[in-house]
């Protein structure tokens, strides 16, 4: 078994002298790790690998695939040029199996991050509110086991348990009401009132905050006490309405959908705003059409409906985008 | 008495380079920590290895992870 684990020859060889097992040892074991950290944030990544297009196998491939892209004009893998800049400095294989597994489960929370950006203009404006706050309150950010929490100190212990998502959910409403003294309030609460580490997961906190209030928490980084009242449900109706004018004008009114079709799409899209509200799209376009097309089959809707499904929904997050930029 | 994550890794990988200490406290938080049970099940699935198919999938989309040529071959034919 430990023979298995043995890996840093392939970070401290000369580059011409790593053989090609090792370097499929590595990314093999990558992969494994990666699966792994892909299962902690499994309810985060639910609706990006809920679809026939993208698996949690192919998932992890993308995580790690920037990983093992050899640097330009040379053989050495990006890997190894992080494992050379690595902090404290990897000099056993102990080290080394430790080294990896942090760079992998980095790199599947940077992937996560990105992709939730990209389908959930919400997340993304909580992310940075909240960025902002630990920034003024001078707090800190660590990783355990491939998720990013806040603390008060720059001090890891691991002594007490973290709290999980399911138990997060369950904390007081009340706590979050507070947007000046969210996270100090929650830090207390999690000193005074429970047995976890007074740690804060990042993800799960901006979900909670989604679901509480999503508007109070939305904070501009230069003027810190206007905030503005943005309601996540005005905000995605005005994006909907949008895809749903652009759907008439650009499509039935031009008669290259029918009123059936109409209604369709029409169903089509507030289904899926529903969704955009609740953590993002799912990637499988089809699943929102077909419901309401009898027996639309996936091969007619590629044809037929796809491209256009795809161009209103660009319009709505592009219209939900702008207008998240305007209440700014 | 301060534990990393690092503690915790060591405890299931490299028990043996534990300090007693750490390790008597950890063996104790055992069946009741997520963390141990997360880098338990990690250990496991290291020791497993891929499947043809999901190596097929890797080498697609990661152009230094390359199967030998008889191997390809084989998966390519089927």
């Amino acid at each position: 078994m430990k023979d298995n684990l043995e890996i840093l020859s392939f970070f401290t060889s000369p580059a011409s002298l790593v053989s090609q097992s090792q370097i499929n040892s590595v990314i093999e074991k990558s992969y494994r790790i990666a699966i792994k950290y892909l299962q902690v944030h499994r309810l985060n990544i639910s609706k990006l690998i809920n679809n026939e297009d993208l698996t949690l196998q192919e998932l992890a491939m993308d995580c790690i695939a920037g990983l093992f892209v050899k640097e330009t004009d040379n053989e050495v893998i990006a890997i190894q040029k992080t494992f050379n800049n690595w902090k404290p400095v990897v000099k056993t294989e102990e080290d080394c199996l430790f080294f990896l597994n942090k760079v992998v489960a980095n790199r599947v929370e940077q992937h996560i991050y990105k992709l939730l950006k990209e389908e959930d203009p919400f997340f993304s404006k909580l992310l940075d509110s909240v960025n902002y706050l630990i920034r003024i309150n001078v707090f800190y950010k660590i990783h355990f086991l491939g998720k990013t929490f806040i603390t008060e100190t720059d001090l890891e212990n691991f002594k007490k348990r973290f709290i999980s998502t399911d138990e997060f959910e369950k904390l007081p409403a009340v706590l979050f009401q507070n947007k000046k003294t969210l996270l100090t309030d929650l830090f207390k609460y999690l000193k005074s009132e429970t047995d976890y580490n007074p740690v804060i997961p990042l993800n799960d906190l901006i979900n909670r905050l989604k679901h509480i209030n999503f508007s109070d928490y939305l904070v501009n980084e230069f003027v810190i006490n206007e905030y503005k009242k943005i309601e996540i449900n005005e905000i995605v109706e005005v994006g909907l309405n949008c895809a749903m004018e652009r759907l008439l004008a650009s499509y039935v009114e031009k008669g290259k959908l029918d009123a059936v079709e109409r209604t369709a799409f029409e169903s089509a899209l507030k289904e899926m705003v529903i969704d955009l509200s609740d953590g993002g799209i799912n990637p499988g376009l089809y699943k929102y059409l077909s419901p309401h097309i009898a027996g639309l089959t996936e091969e007619d809707y590629q044809t037929k409906y796809h491209n256009i499904l795809e161009y209103l929904l660009k319009v709505m997050k592009s219209k939900i985008a702008d207008s998240l930029m305007e209440k700014e | 008495m301060k534990i990393t994550e690092r503690d915790i890794f060591n405890f299931v990988f490299y028990p043996e380079i534990v300090r007693d200490e750490i390790r008597l406290f950890l063996a104790s938080k055992e069946n009741s920590t997520d963390a141990i049970f997360f880098y338990k099940e990690l250990k496991s699935s290291l020791e497993i290895p891929l499947d043809n198919n999901i190596k097929q999938d890797i080498a697609k989309k990661i152009s230094t992870y390359k199967l030998k040529m008889l191997f390809t071959y084989i998966l390519f034919r089927n």
